[in-house]
């Protein structure tokens, strides 16, 4: 028996714990509004600045966020990024701190608690852990670099909120808008990198050559004295795309970028990141079996902003 | 050996402490034969009495029995329902069953753990784990007015009625009462069972 009422104990601070942890977050979790009678969530990640989910933004006008307080305080979009389903609102009224990141990465099979407030001054929450850790991954509006997956139940309104651990640390920001509804997270570090072009220029700068690519095998002696058994076939060239102007083909095979392997499109994407525009580029493509370099400058993806 | 599938102490420690908890409430937790062929749960209130879900129990056209998860069955009768709040009171003459710890609902958090005792699908003494996921009012479908209602993320199914919802100490907290979108399931706070038994709160 005291055995048993020991176990009980050890349980219960495990319990006071994860509770505690919601309380901890908790503050820094609102409620958006940003559709017809479907609230989301969102996260204080900077002082007045709120990170939701981009797809739950319906409206540019009469946007609302409230806090644990209640009131509805007025907030302005102030940028949104399709590739990783985040938007920044701007809330001149807001008060309450920003949620704490949690320093290390995500692990496979930590505990973490998904956290949101679609329910206004009522915060909710579910449990779970890390399912996976992946990456990168095509979206609706191009490459997210990483994501988490979790087990924790997604509640209707959940997207924008908060995964945290059982510190009540954020690892990530909540959206079933990436993957079909699946309960996919942006790592905290990534969320917190794109809210920064997102809150200073509307949208996240990415990088842009203007091709149209296919993985494809390439046959064994056709690989210019390479050993990489695959590269990225040019299907496609945009009109006045930096492609084009580099002198890139179609039929080429793309096999590196400044002597980076590029094996897929994800790979490629993942390398394009905005701090690129603009810059040259060296591009390494297989033309009738034999090795080419071409100079590239990198441009910036066009349709920016939405 | 396998550096990824090996638990570490730790958490071996947080594994073993479920089961403790749970065998420790275990006799206060029964299964009530009324209505359907596979049975829901019920929590033991007093030593002939048990508390499940009205609609466990109302217009059950075989007589009513409870068994323990020891094997013993007991005939019960109704002593009192209210369909409002979805509660029944079975009285179990001569059964000397074990009253469950009842812990205060008003004193749950949203992210507390929480587990969930029942027969879902008829599948017997199946246990469930989640956390607190709200605390709050919800609309009774078809009828006026709000109900408090404890929402937690405990996977339930048809069966799990009128079982217990435990908090980390193993105290009932509430009472399984159905399941809202497939994730959502929804208890009966103990306080409101506590308030309709006359024991007040």
């Amino acid at each position: 028996m005291a055995h048993a009422a020991h176990a009980g104990d050890a349980l219960s601070t495990l319990s006071d714990q994860l509770a505690d942890a919601v309380e901890h977050a908790g503050p820094a979790v609102v409620q958006v509004n940003g559709r017809p009678r479907r609230p989301s969530s969102g996260v204080i990640y900077a002082p007045t600045l709120v990170l939701a989910a981009e797809h739950a933004i319906e409206r540019e006008d009469d946007l609302t966020i409230e806090t644990v307080a209640g009131s509805p305080l007025p907030a302005q979009l102030v940028g949104r990024d399709l590739a990783s389903d985040l938007a920044v609102l701007r809330v001149p009224g807001l008060t309450a701190p920003p949620a704490t990141a949690a320093s290390g990465s995500a692990r496979v099979g930590q505990f973490v608690l998904a956290v949101g407030r679609p329910g206004g001054r009522e915060l909710m929450a579910s449990i779970g852990i890390v399912s996976a850790v992946g990456g990168p991954v095509r979206t609706r509006g191009g490459t997210l670099e990483q994501y988490l997956r979790t087990d924790a139940t997604p509640y209707p309104g959940f997207s924008g909120g908060a995964l945290i651990d059982a510190r009540g640390a954020v690892l990530g920001i909540l959206t079933t808008g990436l993957a079909g509804g699946a309960a996919l997270a942006v790592p905290v570090a990534v969320a917190w990198r794109l809210a920064e072009p997102l809150a200073r220029q509307g949208y996240v700068p990415r990088g842009w050559l203007g091709i149209g690519s296919q993985p494809v095998r390439i046959p064994a002696g056709q690989r210019g004295g390479r050993t990489q058994e695959t590269g990225l076939l040019i299907v496609e060239l945009a009109p006045d795309s930096p492609a084009l102007r580099g002198g890139l083909l179609l039929g080429d095979i793309l096999v590196a970028v400044d002597g980076q392997a590029m094996e897929d499109g994800e790979a490629l994407q993942a390398f394009l990141g905005g701090d690129r525009v603009g810059r040259p580029l060296a591009v390494q493509v297989l033309r009738g079996g034999a090795l080419a370099t071409l100079e590239l400058t990198v441009g910036q993806r066009p349709g920016r902003a939405r | 050996m396998s550096p990824v599938l090996e638990a570490t102490p730790a958490a071996a420690g947080w594994a073993g402490l479920f089961p403790e908890v749970l065998h420790r409430v275990q006799p206060s937790i029964v299964r009530v034969h009324g209505r359907g062929p596979a049975g829901a749960g019920g929590v033991v209130w007093g030593p002939e009495a048990v508390v499940t879900n009205h609609h466990v129990v109302a217009g059950a056209r075989q007589a009513l029995r409870v068994l323990s998860v020891d094997g013993r069955a007991h005939a019960a009768r109704i002593l009192d329902t209210s369909r409002r709040l979805d509660l029944a009171l079975l009285e179990v003459p001569g059964a000397e069953l074990v009253p469950a710890p009842i812990g205060r609902s008003a004193r749950l958090r949203v992210g507390e753990l929480v587990f969930a005792v029942g027969h879902p699908w008829g599948q017997p003494w199946v246990v469930t784990a989640g956390v607190v996921s709200a605390l709050g009012t919800l609309p009774v479908p078809g009828r006026a007015g709000v109900e408090t209602f404890i929402r937690s993320d405990v996977r339930l199914a048809p069966g799990n009625s009128g079982g217990p919802l435990l908090d980390a100490r193993g105290q009932v907290v509430g009472l399984n009462t159905m399941v809202i979108g497939g994730d959502l399931a929804v208890a009966i706070p103990s306080d409101v069972v506590r308030q309709w038994l006359g024991e007040g709160s």
